[in-house]
């Protein structure tokens, strides 16, 4: 244990811990805000809300995204809803449940102040989002409406039919480009960051490389917000879009910054599968699916027949056969593992892949096909596109995919890193949602982190700095960009013959089979074994055509890859030494007898926290405890 | 005044420009068509409607002024329009364009309005001042038979049914333009504005194709 | 695996904004599965095998719905499926010998950056001109304050649906971004949080959108039919009638 990991989270009750801690922290004079420069890289959810909010403020920001436009995040994807604890419904919600809820979804490995904030500041998005124009889903009277989603009884979740993502990141979004106009942000698009600058150990800077041009810049603030997005792209094929990627927490964590629980990742049941070894990403086809949609596989193992030509009596509809109770809307995690046992087993339907059926043969027959058309119509049409087949005609094939990363970097109630001066918001810290995240909360936490709590929470550690102290010229930031320069230069001078895509496919797959779903101790060291042969192939063989001095997306993947290649091996370690199942981390040495995950609350109750220690040396893993004074840790049943 | 300057600033209020013009010289061309039909009451009464219109001097020549204005705006925005459009896409597609939406209409707009420009003057060359080359039987006064004379002819009689399928296709998009640049259809009521494009095309170049056929035909004549 | 075929690709390569463009023509085996990115990719990695620049495309999600991808295939914007992104676009659209030309989108406002990729920026700079409702965060009131009937709630969400992939720009005959800035002012004028900026709104974006060197509009209805998004030019016939009104009246 050598990082100092102070969680900063005030003492005595949890309702008034954070208006207690707002009235504590140090403010910044409202006339000396301008002199402050905040860089946010990443302009999704929670960077553009952020750097919208702290430019409201006062502060000057420079806001950097690799897109060609700030509209482009992978938030916009965000398909179900967002979560709040306004109570609308009238059904007994309350902040107090929204908390509860996320904690025990959570599988208790969250810190009960953070998601006690989260849930309080839930309120207060709703009704900016709503200011902000955003077309949430209403009712005929004009009020906003409501669905329930998985691991809640209530109902709580706003939408915006099926692309709520999209539309709160365009709020975003909108409220950022109104302040590019008063000139109060500036905005770098096409800029990748490639390094966190340190000053004294303080994060001081980024250095960039312009997408369009090659060009590597310096870029000097008295604070750097880093909103970059979860790392599932590890696995090569997940809902992710395809450039989400893990470089700047890596780059930061090779600064310095503390790399948190890398191996809690979070299944989504119901994707399309996987169709060949051309495929890029991964669909996600929405949760509700599972409401009228029976899943099945065949009994006998390699029985291709077509789906309508399988009698009942040959089918396993096993979910409603293991879980009488919640049948075929078990969480998350549980319908996942499911179907990779049986898929294990050799069910599969899919030849020479994985899959299972989801069938909605019965739905049609009960409710009428007009009105399966109603509630699923999008969504077949969607899987129509991609797959050429008619869910009305034949099931639908699904498999499990990797949708969102829980872990990344550690940061403290403040939602500052270990690095003083450099923040993490968003999918990119690791803070709310524990072992494993409810369904709606992911928009909910981007946009408390960037509209509600860091610009509040940062002017604690500007109050503390001289604004504008450091510039560009300072020898840290010579140092930085030579070691940015130096990587580019060395994997240009390669000039191999395998792409980098090839080997992120490599790496994809070694890392499912591995790392995904269900972990071993066996799997994960030979998995560790594997990845040094890997990293030789792409530091001995790697294909980029083109220079660094132009718009090459090969480079740029490439860079990405080398990251990737690196994190794997502390995910993969942190999936080994993490010796109980939890959430997303299902080792299949910790299970109850029938095959839920059995967790270690006595050893394992705690982040863990991984820390840099050099390139070749092995990095240590250090702790973060967790207490839980409200939500009592317990077994989660969904039988 | 400084309202319509800066909406004619915008390449919409040149639109609406084009749009306020066009509606009033398409309502024009239903009097004047309408007018025309007494072709079919014979000799006398056309004659008569003539002179008529002639001996309202204090009328006609405003309107003519009017009408000459809402032409030279028209074709001043569009000038002004397509000099945008052209300077918006240098590059054309060079694996081709498939056509999503446009419509023939909409399509020759442009060169049909070129068209329309040419066919007026020498309609109003032919029928209105009657110069001589254009058309040499013409007598002041006689309007039946300069009329029927003048269509009576195979390849004149043609332009004018031609010119009139150009301008039916031009009040097709023009009118329908006109409801879009408005906004009156902007509750999603497209096929009112469509149907009254077509209305007008059929009416106007309807009857005045109608006209025209009669008098190549024989059916109506000296 | 169903049965693989093969295409040509005559793909638009151009090295710069200033450079000579011209088509260069690859041969790629396809599976009826693969979507038409994939196509790309599968050429990609092979021409980066060999030592040659792969083909400069803008991608992202690829489901559809962030509008990173978008390129004239065989002069259709996203290609020949209806409402239906180049991402989401697969390959059972096309059969064995088709020769796919593939061009980037063609406007002076979307300059070319290389290959297919085109720099759309023009777009944000007609969102940062009042495509906003100005509120400050913390100065909301609570949610249901003020109903917004679902007629108009589900309208404006219509409207609200663009994804910004410029494919309207690139269909229109004029290149217009008339289809594109009509949506964000629908969306934003129609309801009732907006009203307020509404004709100021109005006049800003369509002030930024002549300027940034995008054609009128003439009514085709090209970019509607190619927009991925199913938006309406009724939007368009909202939008002048809000210019209209915004000079008449000063709202």
């Amino acid at each position: 244990m050598t990082l100092h990991l102070e969680s900063k989270v005030p003492d005595g009750d949890i309702e008034t811990a954070w208006s207690r801690h707002r009235q504590k922290i140090k403010l910044v004079n409202p006339a000396n805000k301008r002199k402050y420069t905040v860089i946010v890289v990443g302009t999704g959810l929670a960077g553009a809300s952020a750097a919208a909010t702290l430019s409201e403020l006062g502060y000057h920001v420079k806001a950097f995204s690799f897109h060609d436009s700030p509209r482009r995040a992978h938030s916009i994807a965000a398909q179900g809803g967002i979560n709040a604890a306004k109570n609308y419904q009238n059904d007994g919600d309350s902040v107090y449940r929204l908390f509860y809820d996320t904690v025990k979804g959570g599988d208790f490995r969250a810190r009960e102040e953070n998601v006690y904030r989260l849930a309080q500041v839930s309120v207060d998005i709703i009704d900016h989002c709503a200011a902000q124009g955003v077309p949430f889903a209403r009712e005929y009277g004009g009020l906003l409406a409501n669905r329930s989603f998985g691991g809640a009884l209530v109902s709580r979740t706003f939408y915006a039919r099926g692309q709520t993502g999209q539309q709160l990141l365009l709020g975003a979004y909108q409220a950022l480009s109104k302040e590019i106009a008063r000139k109060n942000v500036e905005m770098h698009t096409r800029k990748e960051m490639l390094d966190v600058v340190l000053v004294d150990g303080h994060a001081k800077g980024i250095v960039t490389r312009c997408l369009r041009t090659g060009k590597i810049e310096r870029f000097a603030a008295d604070a750097v917000v880093l909103a970059t997005g979860g790392y599932g792209n590890v696995f090569y094929l997940s809902t992710n879009a395809r450039a989400s990627n893990v470089t700047a927490s890596w780059r930061a964590y090779k600064r310095g910054a503390g790399f948190a629980n890398p191996c809690f990742t979070q299944i989504h049941p119901t994707c399309i599968p996987v169709m060949g070894d051309h495929q890029s990403k991964l669909t996600l086809m929405s949760e509700s699916l599972r409401n009228d949609g029976r899943v099945w596989v065949p009994k006998q193992k390699g029985d291709f027949r077509k789906a309508r030509e399988i009698p009942d009596a040959d089918r396993d509809y096993y979910l409603e056969r293991i879980y009488p109770t919640f049948g075929n809307l078990v969480p998350r995690d549980v319908a996942s593992r499911a179907a990779k046992r049986m898929v294990d087993d050799g069910h599969t339907v899919v030849k020479g892949g994985e899959g299972v059926f989801l069938d909605f043969a019965e739905a049609i027959q009960r409710l009428g096909r007009d009105t399966v058309a109603d509630r699923y119509g999008n969504l077949f049409e969607m899987y129509e596109r991609i797959t050429g087949d008619s869910p009305f005609e034949t099931p639908m094939k699904i498999y499990p995919a990797v949708h969102y990363t829980m872990g990344g970097l550690w940061v403290d109630y403040n939602l500052m890193t270990n690095v003083p001066g450099l923040y993490a918001l968003g999918e990119c810290n690791f803070s709310d949602h524990g072992a494993n995240r409810l369904g709606a909360s992911a928009l909910m936490q981007g946009l408390a982190d960037g509209y509600f709590v860091l610009p509040y929470t940062i002017g604690d550690y500007l109050a503390t700095q001289k604004s504008g102290a450091v510039d560009t010229k300072h020898t840290s930031f010579d140092e930085s960009q030579d070691t940015v320069q130096k990587r580019i230069d060395k994997m240009l001078a390669i000039k191999g013959k395998t792409p980098p895509n090839a080997i992120h496919r490599k790496l994809g797959k070694l890392v499912w089979e591995h790392c995904g779903m269900g972990r071993t101790k066996e799997g994960l060291e030979a998995g560790l074994a594997k990845l040094p042969a890997l990293r030789e192939q792409f530091w001995n063989d790697l294909a980029i055509a083109g220079s660094g001095q132009e718009l090459n997306q090969t480079l740029e993947q490439a860079g990405r890859v080398a990251d990737f290649l690196e994190f794997a091996e502390v995910k993969m370690t942190d999936a080994l030494t993490r010796e109980e199942s939890c959430g997303g981390h299902f080792r299949e040495e910790h299970q109850h007898p029938d095959g839920e995950a059995k967790r270690d609350d006595e050893n394992f109750c705690h982040g863990a926290v991984w820390e840099y220690t050099g390139e070749g040396n092995a990095p240590i893993r250090n702790q973060e405890p967790l207490s839980f004074r409200y939500v009592k840790p317990s077994t989660r049943s969904y039988k | 005044m400084h309202a319509v300057l800066t909406l004619y600033r915008t390449t919409i209020g040149k639109k609406v420009v084009m749009a306020v013009t066009g509606t009033i010289m398409a309502l024009w061309l239903v009097a004047h068509m309408a007018g025309n039909l007494q072709v079919f009451l014979g000799k006398e009464v056309f004659d008569h409607y003539a002179e008529f219109l002639q001996s309202q001097q204090e009328i006609i020549w405003p309107m003519r002024g009017f009408l000459l204005a809402c032409i030279g705006l028209h074709v001043w925005s569009v000038v002004s329009l397509a000099a945008t459009s052209r300077a918006a896409r240098k590059t054309s597609y060079q694996g081709g364009k498939v056509n999503g939406a446009s419509t023939l209409a909409s399509k020759t707009l442009k060169v049909g309005g070129v068209f329309l420009l040419f066919f007026i003057t020498w309609h109003l060359l032919d029928l209105t001042i009657g110069l001589p080359v254009v058309n040499p039987a013409f007598v002041r006064g006689h309007a039946y038979a300069n009329l029927t004379a003048s269509l009576a002819r195979p390849g004149v009689g043609a332009l004018y049914i031609v010119a009139n399928i150009v301008l039916g296709m031009h009040l097709y998009h023009g009118i329908y333009s006109v409801f879009q640049t408005l906004g009156i259809n902007q509750l999603g009521d497209r096929d009112t504005a469509r149907m009254a494009g077509t209305a007008l095309a059929l009416v106007i170049a309807g009857g005045n194709i109608l006209i025209a056929t009669s008098i190549v035909l024989g059916i109506v004549g000296a | 695996m169903s049965d693989s075929f093969v295409i040509k690709a005559r793909v638009w390569r151009q090295d710069g904004p200033q450079s000579q463009g011209a088509f260069e023509e690859h041969e790629v085996t396809c599976v009826p599965e693969m979507s038409f990115l994939e196509m790309l990719d599968v050429l990609n990695e092979r021409l980066v095998s060999e030592g040659k620049r792969a083909i400069a495309f803008e991608h992202d999600c690829r489901e559809g719905i962030c509008g990173s991808c978008g390129a004239m295939v065989n002069g259709q914007p996203h290609g020949p499926a209806d409402r239906t992104t180049l991402c989401q676009l697969h390959m059972r659209s096309f059969k064995q010998g088709d020769v796919l030309t593939i061009e980037p989108w063609r406007a002076e406002a979307f300059p070319v950056i290389r290959d297919l990729v085109v720099d759309r920026s023009s777009f944000d700079r007609i969102i940062q001109a009042g495509g906003y409702i100005s509120v400050r965060t913390g100065a909301a009131q609570d949610a249901n304050q003020i109903p917004i009937g679902k007629i108009i709630a589900d309208a404006a969400f219509d409207a609200a649906t663009c994804i910004g992939c410029g494919a309207c720009a690139a269909a229109c005959p004029n290149a217009s971004a008339s289809l594109f800035t009509s949506a964000k002012l629908f969306h934003l004028n129609s309801v009732p949080q907006g009203e307020v900026e509404r004709g100021q709104r109005t006049l800003a974006m369509v002030e930024q959108m002549d300027a940034e060197g995008f054609g009128h509009c003439t009514n085709h209805g090209e970019c509607e039919a190619a927009c991925p998004k199913g938006i309406t030019i009724n939007h368009i016939a909202a939008m002048n009638r809000d210019l209209i009104r915004a000079t008449a009246t000063g709202r």
